[in-house]
C-alpha cells in the first residue's frame, strides 16, 4: 500500500524549536504527530513535544505525559488523531522501533517523521517512513522503516504567510506588514520570475538549444 | 495623645500616598516599556493553522488562544515564541474546561523547557469588529495580571487576500487606569482623563524574528507553491461587506447621538421644573406672608426630581473605535486596489 502524506509546515517547525530547547543530555528530540486519515493519505496537522531521555543503551519516554497531551488536544482539535511521532536527527535504531511499538498501540500505521537538524547531508533534510515488517515467521523477525512519499500542502492563508517568511530568511530583517510593501516583494518576484522565462526563452531563440521542459513555478 | 494619633494617620497618608504614586510609577514604566514584540514564524503558522481549522468546521471563524513567551527588558522586547488554542466559551462548560487545559498545558510545557508565562492572548477578526466589550475585557484581565501582555489580532481574510495580517494592541494607560475604578465611563471622566476613542487601544508594532535553524527549514520547504493571492485584483464583495460594517456602526453612533439627545432633554426638563416648584413655593410663601401665615417650609425639591444618571460612554467609544478601523481598512484596500488595477492594465495593453 502506498501512502502519500500532506504535511503543513507546523510540525517540522515544531521539531525544530523543540530541539532547539532540548536538555544538553539528550542528543534528540520525540514527539507525537496528530493528524486524520482521507482515503489513503494521512494528513499530519499538529504536534507536540514528548519528554524522554535516552542513552546508548536504554531509552524512555514519558508515556502518560503522551496520553495526557494526546486526550487534551483532542477535546480543543476534535478531529485531529495520533498519527505517528516524529523525531530529530536521521538516525533510525533500535530505540527507534520501541517507541515505534509505542506508537503502534496508538494508531494502525503510524509514521515516522525525521527532520535532520544536523544536516548530515548539507541540508536539512525532512523524512518521513512507515515501519513494516519483515523476516521469516517463526524464525528472526523484525521490522524495517520504509520512506514514503510526502507533499507539502498548505491553505492560502498559511502560502501567504509562508511567502512573507521567505523575505525574513535572507535579509534577517522583518519587513514591514504594511499592504503596501508586500505588494511591492510580490511584483518584484514575479519580475525576477519573468525575466528567468524571458532569458531561456531568448537562449533558446538564439543558440538553438533544444527547449527542454521548464516548469516554472507560479 | 490625640495629636500623636493624628500625627500618625497623617504620617500613614502620606506614606500610603507616595507609595502609591511610586506604584503608580512604577506600573507606568511598566506599560510603556514593550516598544516592539517580536513573534516567531512558528506562532503565526499555528495561529493562521487554527483559524483554517475553524474555518473549515463552521462558518464563524472566531478563534482565540493563548499567547506564551517571555519579555526581554534590555531591549524593551516582549518575544512571543509558542502559543496553544482554547476552545470558543460557548457553553458553560467550555469555559470550565478551558481553565483546566490552561493549567494542563502550563504544568506540561515546562517539563519540555517551553517558555510557559502567559503573555498575552490572540483572536482572530472578522474586517475589524473585534473591538467590542469583550475584547476590552479580555485584555484589561490580562492587562491586571501583568502590565505588559498584549493581544494579537489575526485577520484571516484579509491574509487570504494576500497580505499577512498581525497586528498587536494593548489598552492605554489612562483607560486602563480608569477602567479598573469603573465599569462604564461617563462623559466628565473622558473629559477628565482626555480619552478619546484614538486613544483608547495603543498598537504596539509587531515584527517577526526566526533562529537560524528555522530560517533553515524555511528554506528547505520553499518547494511549496507559490502564492499570487497577493496580485489577485480586488473583488468588489470584500468592499461590500466592508461598506455594510461601516454603515451598521454609523447607525451604532446615531442611535448613540438620540440617546444623548433624549438625556440632555430629560435632564433639561427636569431643572426646568424644578425651577417651576422653587419658583411656586415662593410665591405661595409670599402669598401666606401676606395673609400672615406661617411660610411653608423650602422644602429640597432636588430630592424628589432626581436627574437621570449619566449615560455610559464605553459602547459608543468601541464603535467609534470600530467605524475607525472599519474607514482605515476600506481606504487601505481601495489604494491596493487602484495599484493593482494599473498594473493589470500595463500587461493588457
Amino acid at each position: 500500500k502506498q501512502w502519500y502524506q500532506r504535511r503543513v509546515v507546523i510540525s517540522a517547525g515544531n521539531v525544530v524549536d523543540n530541539f532547539e530547547r532540548r536538555e544538553d543530555s539528550n542528543k534528540r528530540v520525540i514527539g507525537t504527530l496528530l493528524g486524520r486519515y482521507d482515503k489513503g493519505t494521512v494528513i499530519i496537522s499538529e504536534s507536540f513535544a514528548v519528554p524522554h531521555q535516552e542513552t546508548d543503551e536504554e531509552v524512555s519516554m514519558d508515556m502518560e505525559y503522551a496520553n495526557r497531551i494526546g486526550e487534551l488536544q483532542k477535546k480543543v482539535n476534535t478531529n485531529l488523531y495520533t498519527v505517528g511521532w516524529y523525531s530529530s536527527g536521521i538516525v533510525i535504531n533500535e530505540h527507534s522501533s520501541l517507541i515505534h511499538a509505542f506508537y503502534k498501540c496508538q494508531c494502525p500505521t503510524p509514521v515516522h517523521l525525521t527532520v535532520d537538524t544536523q544536516f548530515k547531508e548539507q541540508k536539512m533534510k525532512i523524512n518521513t517512513h512507515i515501519s513494516l515488517p519483515i523476516g521469516v515467521k517463526g524464525g528472526s523477525e523484525g521490522c524495517i522503516f520504509t520512506p514514503v512519499q510526502y507533499t507539502v500542502q498548505g491553505s492560502e492563508a498559511e502560502q501567504v504567510s509562508l511567502k512573507f517568511f521567505n523575505g525574513l530568511k535572507l535579509n534577517k530583517k522583518s519587513p514591514n506588514f504594511n499592504d503596501r510593501e508586500q505588494l511591492l516583494s510580490n511584483c518584484t518576484d514575479m519580475l525576477s520570475q519573468l525575466n528567468l522565462v524571458l532569458d531561456h526563452v531568448k537562449k533558446v531563440g538564439t543558440v538553438h538549444i533544444r527547449s527542454s521542459y521548464f516548469f516554472l513555478s507560479a | 495623645s490625640k495629636q500623636w494619633y493624628q500625627r500618625r494617620v497623617a504620617i500613614t497618608a502620606g506614606e500610603y500616598k507616595s507609595y502609591l504614586s511610586t506604584m503608580a510609577g512604577h506600573e507606568e514604566k511598566l506599560f510603556e516599556s514593550i516598544q516592539c514584540v517580536e513573534i516567531t514564524s512558528q506562532v503565526i503558522m499555528k495561529i493562521t493553522r487554527h483559524s483554517q481549522h475553524e474555518l473549515e468546521k463552521q462558518l464563524d471563524p472566531h478563534v482565540n488562544g493563548v499567547l506564551l513567551g517571555l519579555i526581554n527588558e534590555n531591549k524593551g522586547v516582549l518575544e512571543v515564541t509558542h502559543c496553544f488554542p482554547l476552545m470558543n466559551n460557548e457553553i458553560d462548560e467550555d469555559i470550565e474546561t478551558n481553565r483546566e487545559y490552561q493549567l494542563e498545558m502550563e504544568r506540561s510545557l515546562r517539563l519540555v523547557n517551553i517558555d510557559y508565562q502567559q503573555v498575552g492572548f490572540y483572536q482572530s477578526t472578522y474586517l475589524n469588529t473585534h473591538c467590542d466589550r469583550n475584547f476590552l475585557e479580555n485584555v484589561f484581565v490580562y492587562l491586571e495580571e501583568m502590565k505588559e501582555a498584549i493581544a494579537v489580532i489575526y485577520d484571516p481574510l484579509k491574509t487570504k487576500l494576500g497580505n499577512l495580517n498581525i497586528r498587536a494592541f494593548k489598552l492605554s494607560l489612562p483607560a486602563f487606569r480608569l477602567y479598573r475604578e469603573e465599569k462604564d465611563f461617563t462623559a466628565t471622566m473622558l473629559k477628565d482623563n482626555s480619552l478619546t476613542f484614538e486613544n483608547l487601544f495603543k498598537e504596539i508594532p509587531v515584527m517577526v524574528k526566526n533562529s537560524a535553524l528555522t530560517n533553515v527549514l524555511l528554506c528547505e520547504i520553499d518547494r511549496i507553491q507559490e502564492s499570487t493571492a497577493c496580485l489577485t485584483l480586488p473583488t468588489s464583495s470584500y468592499l461590500e461587506k466592508s461598506m455594510q460594517m461601516l454603515l451598521s456602526g454609523l447607525d451604532e453612533v446615531n442611535q448613540d447621538l438620540q440617546k444623548i439627545n433624549l438625556h440632555q432633554r430629560n435632564v433639561y426638563k427636569q431643572q426646568q421644573q424644578l425651577l417651576q416648584n422653587v419658583q411656586k413655593r415662593k410665591i405661595e410663601n409670599a402669598q401666606r406672608e401676606k395673609d400672615g401665615l406661617n411660610p411653608l417650609p423650602e422644602e429640597d425639591f432636588s430630592k424628589q426630581f432626581k436627574p437621570p444618571p449619566p449615560l455610559g460612554r464605553l459602547e459608543p467609544l468601541l464603535s467609534s473605535n470600530r467605524i475607525a478601523a472599519h474607514c482605515e481598512m476600506i481606504e487601505e484596500h481601495v489604494r491596493n486596489g487602484i495599484g493593482k488595477l494599473y498594473l493589470a492594465d500595463s500587461f493588457m495593453s
